[in-house]
């Protein structure tokens, strides 16, 4: 029996169909990198996930000095956009001036926007400087100045510290330490008062948060001491949540992890 | 060569398919860079908290400043005190205004000594200016000998910072507010000292 040719028409079409969405939906894939748990597509600065931390949701006395050993990971799957795990020295809760050091690792550069801020093949040690609102990035060994030198390992943990005054006699200046070593330092004259925090990004839903951040200590004028806790802040800081499939585990007020929740936006635990 | 009907049809489904595809490809990256370039343009680089300390009525920061030999808003002008959308106070020992476009002004309990300021302010001047761009400022009516100003760039917003009675003064045009706009509201803040 001859085959009708209207229906022969729209077997071909659904057929041609077919093809055409599932290589559609192949290369949405591709661009999506839609192989973890969430989309890998770049998150703006307001929506990515971002969790942090601080010693007290109301501390007492000023910080001039923060400390942690940072675990610099190894991510599975890759970073797809940019990460960063790191620790900061804020003045106030406007967010207009601070110091921020620790490591990142970029691979996506649309993920960011700030001057001197370059691709990296593996976690590079950075600082920041955020005085009246204006930001300085300063990387690498060629940055003036060298907030550490090269890369750090991926899958090593190392210490990382911010410390002003060294020496008693230059309260403005930020001095940065790690893994023991000189490692340069960022003037700001505008910094006096100061509250900790540690913190872990991702600009992508698919990135990894995961950061173990341990021997957590902190500077006041009776010296280095354990963080007398370690809170996660939330959106009254300007510091809102926003780890999907990341939960906050205090070990002690001196070590906190971020570990992969099993479904999304689980609860913290500790 | 002559195309068979079925042929023909085969290939224009095929560019159909094609040109659906492409379009949903450009628009899935045209989305995801408006959505970054937008936010990035609302949040300014170096974004600011939106919402810093605890809200409390303008009165109570007004008195702060008082306290501590501050400069008040102006009552007139383009600023002045009765548009402000926000008043707060932290617990880090600053509080200030902020207006519906987003300018702040903040106040900072000044621990050291106006020769300490002033000190660290030429050093923050002299020590990076190539990289960071501060400039030393005046206010007019000589309230403060000198501050730091910043003009808007793609590091920041424009910004003002002084040291006057007891208190740290930054001005921060979140706005997009201009450095003269920031001089002018400077200059335009009635100091409730005579003396510093």
């Amino acid at each position: 029996m001859a085959a009708n040719p209207l229906a022969r028409w729209f077997r071909r079409i659904t057929s041609l169909l077919t093809v055409s969405f599932l290589l559609l939906a192949l290369v949405a894939s591709a661009a999506l990198g839609d192989h973890a748990n969430d989309s890998c597509t770049l998150l703006s600065d307001a929506n990515k996930q971002q969790t942090s931390v601080a010693e007290n949701s109301s501390p007492s006395g000023s910080r001039t000095g923060v400390s942690a050993t940072i675990r610099a990971i190894d991510p599975n799957p890759a970073v797809q956009t940019v990460i960063v795990r790191s620790l900061y020295i804020f003045k106030d809760s406007t967010q207009a001036n601070f110091i921020e050091y620790g490591w990142k690792w970029l691979i996506n550069v649309s993920a960011s926007t700030h001057v001197n801020d370059t691709f990296d093949f593996e976690p590079k040690p950075f600082a920041v400087r955020v005085a009246n609102g204006t930001y300085f990035l300063t990387e690498g060994p060629a940055s003036n100045p060298p907030p550490g030198w090269a890369s750090v390992d991926p899958g090593t943990n190392h210490p990382f510290r911010i410390e002003a005054n060294i020496d008693g006699s230059h309260p403005n200046t930020f001095y940065f330490f790690r893994d023991g070593l000189d490692s340069g330092n960022l003037f700001h004259g505008l910094m006096q008062n100061g509250f900790v925090v540690s913190g872990s990004e991702g600009n992508a839903l698919c990135d990894s948060l995961f950061t173990h951040h341990f021997s957590m200590q902190r500077e006041t004028g009776a010296g280095w001491n354990t963080w007398s806790n370690a809170v996660k802040l939330t959106s009254s800081f300007g510091f809102p949540d926003k780890s999907k499939w990341w939960y906050f585990d205090k070990i002690s007020n001196g070590d906190y992890r971020l570990d992969h929740c099993t479904s999304a936006n689980c609860s913290d635990v500790n | 060569m002559q195309l068979a009907d079925q042929d023909k049809g085969r290939l224009l489904v095929l560019a159909a398919a094609a040109l659906i595809a492409a379009a949903s490809v450009t628009a899935y990256l045209a989305s995801a860079r408006d959505d970054v370039s937008d936010d990035f343009a609302a949040r300014g680089v170096g974004a600011p908290n939106p919402e810093p300390g605890k809200e409390v009525p303008i009165e109570e920061v007004e008195e702060l400043i008082r306290q501590n030999e501050g400069p008040l808003l102006p009552q007139q002008g383009k600023f002045p005190a009765d548009s402000v959308s926000r008043a707060w106070v932290d617990d880090y020992g600053s509080f200030g205004f902020q207006f519906h476009s987003g300018l702040s002004v903040i106040f900072s309990l000044e621990s050291r000594s106006h020769q300490e300021a002033q000190t660290a302010f030429r050093e923050m001047v002299e020590a990076d200016i190539a990289d960071y761009g501060f400039s030393p400022f005046t206010v007019e009516g000589i309230r403060a000998t000198v501050g730091l100003a910043h003009e808007a760039a793609s590091d920041g917003p424009a910004s003002l910072g002084w040291r006057e009675g007891g208190l740290l003064i930054q001005i921060i045009g979140y706005g997009g507010e201009s450095l003269s706009e920031l001089r002018e509201l400077a200059s335009s803040m009635s100091a409730t000292a005579t003396t510093e």
